[in-house]
């Protein structure tokens, strides 16, 4: 059995709470988890050192960027399972944030059963309520291409022979 | 067996991994950031009322709205505008009222011959038990038309959908009843008016009911001369779906309320106006009641309760399956024959981006059954509708609230009762 690779999963967890971090400090408790973390009143963050547009962008490239890194991690493939994990992420954020871009129907998409699931139920107000944003398409892109690159480089290193 | 353990342990994580990245995009909005400036300021319109507020002989136009300016910025406005002539308005007064202001209710509080506001506030999307309020505006004595600053009253409700105002204590002063889950118990609120000195508050009372008032009409059901409360009541939840019915407490002499009389179970609606009102050819009130579903396995429909002699009621539906625009209603005399007719109003998806809005007209049949016989396209996107004689000529017009808070005003056709002209934008 091919074991996982620590390096990749040690890299995802960390832009995870790298993403953590930045909705923690930079965004308000709007968003749907940060009102359970920070509280519901909370309202106060701080501005991102950058412009807005790469500071809101961040957290598509993070998203890509961390689970093409774990998936790839634990599933220890070659390149070419890579290529199709980071492919898989890309495809599932530019499907969501497409469905920011035509929300009506969309939201018309999402199955009844989801309004009676924790998370899930977001899923509506996530569409009506998003904002559609070429950035974002273009952050998760640069991601899925950072990840691949660091899971080619680092792939060899991981893998353990029986 | 180790190995075993290990590749099923894998395939947890792997699995795990999917899953919390799905959630993860729910959750946290998709990450995503741009421009959300193009969405702001955005208006959610909540109440209207028509009455001569500055009591100058022309009715006047009340509106309430929520007003985000930003994701975290989010304030009630409540907006004044006074008909100083027929046809014309004096520039609108703007109050800023909580946060969420959700139902107002008009009447003259202190005594003072002129009507005062009640406006109850259910807060920000994630409320907590101080930022939901009931709040009064006082008209000033000597400025007919203008209000004092929203004060606080001494009440902490929870979800306070509706409110009316009405001596329900027997000493002919009026008294505040607020539809909430109160704290003391289930029911609804009462806040007894000290009749000296006039505009202060006895401490909050509990109305006992068998389940959370949502809705509240006043009106002398019994025709005693005394005035009772309809309510609309949660009971409980079940898979999402909520059972709810009607109470009606009958006021005996002296402001005692009796218990509940309850009536009209529902399941899966939610009431969007309760209304007390003479519908068919005897002499005793009747109950309407528009309604619309929680999810698509129900249907909107108005049912109207008609009184029978003995005191019981018999239901009479009218279903809105089909019809476009419901978002809110009004029950009033649309025609001139003293009779309850309904109006709706509302906005819906039509395409993948566009929305169109519709207001309806249905007359009632004198049994308590309503017919379509209108339907007008909207030139915003309408969610809320009241009824009230705005041009002077004894019958009710129809005006509307929507878009970035605008007033939509509808005026009856004074040759052909029943038919309106088209809408025209308050200005």
């Amino acid at each position: 059995m091919r074991s996982i690779n620590r390096l990749q999963i040690s890299i995802g967890f960390l832009s995870l709470f790298a993403g953590f971090l930045l909705y923690f400090f930079a965004r308000p408790s709007d968003i749907c988890f940060m009102s359970f973390i920070k509280g519901a009143d909370s309202s106060q963050y701080w501005s991102l050192p950058f412009s807005p547009g790469i500071g809101g962008a961040l957290p598509s490239f993070l998203h890509v960027f961390a689970f093409s890194l774990l998936l790839g991690g634990f599933l220890a493939c070659r390149k070419k399972g890579y290529l199709i994990i980071c492919c898989a992420w890309l495809f599932t954020n530019l499907l969501f944030e497409l469905g920011q871009r035509y929300p009506i129907s969309a939201s018309e998409l999402i199955p009844k059963w989801f309004e009676g699931v924790f998370i899930l139920q977001n899923m509506r107000n996530y569409f009506l309520k998003g904002t559609f944003d070429l950035f974002d398409l273009l952050a998760s892109s640069v991601g899925a291409v950072a990840a691949y690159w660091v899971l080619a480089r680092t792939g060899q290193e991981g893998r353990v022979r029986k | 067996m180790i190995q075993e353990v290990l590749r099923f342990a894998r395939f947890l994580a792997i699995i795990a991994c999917c899953a919390l990245g799905f959630f993860t995009i729910v959750a946290t909005g998709g990450g995503g950031g741009g421009d959300d400036s193009w969405l702001f300021p955005l208006w959610v319109p909540t109440d209207v009322l028509v009455a001569d507020i500055d009591g100058d002989g022309h009715a006047d136009v009340v509106t309430l709205a929520q007003l985000s300016s930003s994701m975290s910025e989010r304030e009630g406005r409540l907006v004044v505008r006074l008909q100083t002539s027929p046809g014309a308005f004096a520039p609108a007064q703007t109050y800023r009222v909580g946060v969420y202001p959700w139902r107002m209710a008009l009447g003259d509080i202190d005594g003072d011959g002129a009507a005062d506001l009640v406006i109850t506030d259910v807060g920000s999307p994630q409320s907590t038990s101080t930022d939901q309020s009931v709040w009064l505006l006082l008209q000033e004595t000597i400025n007919p038309g203008h209000f004092l600053a929203p004060q606080r009253l001494a009440v902490n409700p929870i979800n306070p959908y509706d409110v009316v105002i009405g001596d329900v204590s027997g000493d002919n002063v009026p008294d505040i009843v607020i539809a909430d889950s109160p704290n003391l118990g289930r029911g609804a609120t009462l806040l007894v008016q000290d009749a000296t000195p006039r505009g202060t508050f006895l401490a909050p009372a509990l109305i006992p009911l068998p389940g959370d008032a949502t809705n509240v009409a006043i009106g002398d059901v019994n025709g005693d001369g005394l005035k009772d409360l309809v309510f609309r009541m949660f009971l409980s939840r079940t898979n999402y779906v909520s059972s709810t019915e009607l109470g009606i407490v009958y006021q005996q002499p002296a402001g005692v309320l009796a218990p509940a009389v309850t009536l009209s179970p529902q399941t899966g609606i939610n009431t969007e106006v309760l209304a007390i009102a003479r519908c068919d050819t005897n002499v005793l009130v009747d109950i309407v009641e528009f309604v619309t579903p929680s999810s698509t396995r129900y249907r909107a429909k108005v049912t109207t309760l008609l009184q029978n002699p003995l005191g019981s009621f018999t239901a009479v539906d009218t279903s809105l399956s089909g019809v476009h625009g419901i978002d809110g209603g009004v029950v009033a005399d649309l025609n001139g024959d003293g009779r309850p007719d309904f109006a709706s109003v509302g906005f819906y998806p039509v395409g993948s981006r566009e929305v169109d809005s519709t207001l309806n007209i249905f007359m009632q049949n004198g049994s308590g059954g309503f017919s379509l016989t209108a339907t007008t396209a909207m030139p915003v996107s309408a969610s809320r509708i009241t009824a009230g004689d705005i041009n002077g000529d004894g019958l009710n017009d129809l005006v509307a609230l929507g878009g970035d808070n605008q007033v939509v005003l509808l005026l009856q056709s004074a040759a052909t009762h029943g038919t309106f002209q088209a809408p025209q934008l308050l200005n």
